[in-house]
């Protein structure tokens, strides 16, 4: 993929990038360093990307990638790790606390079907899981989360 | 409890996209525009200094070039067009060049084809571009026959005016120095095709036309379809020398088929014998004359090398030994890599563990970074790299499925003078996978090889 495709593409899918940064990160500052991260590794590896298909999916996984790592590093700076905690317990936390101290497989879902805003089968293709998963991890995530939403396709 | 409006809340917080996002993933591209231009010109730094320093030396100091350049303004413009590509500098110093004039108009933008330069092998196409309303255009050309077949097997494209280029290095700095004025109005830029076949008399290049906004590129449902007929006496230039010479390269057996030198690069045919015990991955051969003019492999513009060395038979691009060139000429070789064909797989573990790298190659780390993917990495001595191969070519898993994968990055660390590639691998195949070694570091030939080509 040349550079200036990449610059468009990217350009194109920016405001789905810092939705998904955000959706992990919680804040604007945190968020854009994530997807200005993002971009330029994918722009260093852009000629490795076989595929340009999968070029937002590839940029998700990316994205996802720079956050985990930002999750890890505010994780250890605090001397703590992101636990698993109980549902009862989620509920003493914020909500965007609580969505990051969900178990990654179910975090990972909620933030791409509702702040990155892909379908059931993209959050499939990006996370390389079946459908169907996809499909219960978002219903046990909401429901550790406590939020009732109306199920879709 | 339920939590559905704090949920809206925070949906509605993620949907205020903060105004400084678009900047930021300019900056962001220009911070991967950056860092390559370093990866290009300084890696590896002392071939690169050379190259430059010896360009610089060659711009000032070449007559011919000296010559044409002020005696033809229409000249110099062209070569200020092509400074970093001395196979189309010397074509040009030496006014093969087919003059076209066509002007094409479109929705305010106008493209004028300008010159071409042509042999059986290559076509370089010069031109301006501009727009009425003042808009940025950027361009993207398909070569293709009569009947509309797409000919091209690369291309590469000089759309940097060189006074943009010089922030990095400051290598091309001096090189700027040697154009005073500023940038013209219009200036002309040139895309470089490189011919499957032979380049046929009558070519047709699509034009899609975008609008350059920053780094990102806008369609503007423009095409132009611009006609070219090339003039025959361009396209009978070839020196083709039979040189069917077998040597022995890192105790391989390899044959020099042929040296064909075309006005825009030379071309070094190769095969290797298949009862060699490995491939021979990097061949970076180069010519001299009687007088020392040398000829290096093509460092800007189309592929420096084409064929899967895997195959046992390659193509070495070289820049033109078409001018200036003494009647004896020698192809040498200094340096090559071989990899040994039976070099066993590397493990890579489901515990993330890689194993059986060869000494050349380490493991830096490996983590698991989602359920779904883990992050890899192994480290290069920069000494022995050389940009033809990536460390891996792709992988087997325990159920025979074979796969490519994407590199993830790869970096120069400076600071230990190691390649850094990193790798993201799904964990749902099943491990563990053997990664087939690509890599293999260049070596010192113990006798450097030199072969007769006229």
């Amino acid at each position: 993929m040349d550079a200036m495709v990449f610059a468009s593409r990217v350009q194109e899918i920016r405001m789905q990038m810092y939705r998904t940064a955000y959706g992990y990160l919680g804040n604007e500052q945190d968020s854009l360093d994530a997807v200005s991260e993002a971009v330029y590794q994918g722009y260093r590896a852009r000629k490795s990307l076989r595929e340009p298909d999968y070029f937002t999916t590839w940029m998700t996984r990316i994205l996802i990638h720079v956050c985990y790592k930002e999750l890890k590093r505010r994780s250890k700076e605090k001397m703590e790790e992101i636990t698993e905690v109980k549902t009862e317990d989620l509920d003493r936390l914020s909500l965007q606390e609580a969505i990051a101290h969900l178990p990654e497989e179910l975090r990972e879902v909620i933030v791409l079907r509702y702040f990155t805003g892909l379908t059931l089968s993209e959050t499939a293709e990006a996370l390389q899981i079946p459908q169907g998963t996809v499909v219960t991890r978002q219903r046990r995530a909401l429901k550790c989360l406590r939020v009732e939403l109306e199920e879709d396709a | 409890m339920k939590r559905d409006q704090e949920w809206n809340t925070l949906l509605q917080q993620a949907e205020n996209v903060p105004d400084g996002l678009e900047a930021c993933i300019q900056q962001a591209v220009e911070r991967g525009q950056r860092s390559e231009r370093r990866k290009k010109f300084w890696k590896p730094v002392t071939a690169v200094l050379g190259t430059a320093a010896a360009f610089v030396l060659l711009v000032n100091c070449s007559v011919d070039f000296a010559l044409a350049a002020s005696r033809v303004p229409i000249v110099r413009e062209l070569v200020e067009a092509v400074v970093l590509d001395p196979s189309l500098k010397a074509a040009i110093a030496h006014e093969y060049v087919q003059l076209v004039g066509e002007t094409y108009t479109k929705d305010g933008v106008t493209l004028k084809i300008e010159y071409l330069v042509a042999d059986i092998k290559n076509l370089t196409v010069f031109y301006r571009v501009y727009d009425e309303k003042g808009r940025d255009i950027a361009l993207d050309p398909e070569l293709k026959n009569e009947t509309g077949e797409g000919i091209a097997s690369g291309a590469s494209f000089g759309q940097e005016w060189i006074g943009q280029q010089d922030e990095e290095t400051g290598l091309l700095g001096k090189l700027k120095a040697l154009f005073r004025g500023g940038k013209p109005e219009h200036p002309i830029y040139y895309w470089k095709f490189m011919i499957e076949e032979n380049t046929p008399e009558r070519v047709r290049v699509d034009i899609k036309a975008y609008q350059a906004a920053g780094m990102a590129k806008l369609p503007l449902g423009i095409t132009f379809e611009v006609p070219l007929t090339i003039e025959p006496q361009f396209l009978r230039s070839v020196k083709t020398f039979d040189i069917h010479e077998t040597v022995s390269v890192l105790g391989q057996t390899l044959t020099i088929d042929t040296v064909e030198v075309y006005p825009t690069n030379t071309c070094v045919k190769w095969h290797t014998a298949p009862d060699n015990d490995s491939w021979l991955t990097y061949l970076p051969f180069y010519l001299t004359d009687a007088n020392g003019v040398r000829v290096d492999g093509i460092m800007n513009g189309v592929a420096g090398s084409g064929g899967d060395p895997n195959d046992g038979v390659g193509e070495i691009y070289l820049e033109s030994a078409w001018y200036d060139i003494a009647e004896t000429l020698t192809l040498h070789l200094d340096d090559a890599a071989a990899l040994p064909k039976d070099l066993p797989p590397a493990i890579l573990h489901g515990d993330g563990t890689l194993t059986g790298l060869p000494s050349y190659m380490k493991q830096d780390f490996s983590e698991e970074s989602s359920e779904s993917f883990y992050d890899f990495s192994v480290l290069t001595e920069k000494g022995t790299y050389h940009s033809n191969t990536d460390p891996f070519r792709g992988f087997v898993d325990a159920n025979g499925k074979q796969s490519g994968f994407s590199k993830m990055y790869s970096r120069m660390l400076e600071e230990d003078h190691l390649m850094h590639t990193g790798y993201l691998m799904p964990t749902d195949v099943t491990y563990p996978l053997e990664l087939e070694i690509a890599f293999a570091p260049a070596q010192k030939l113990p006798q450097p090889i030199s072969v007769s080509v006229r």
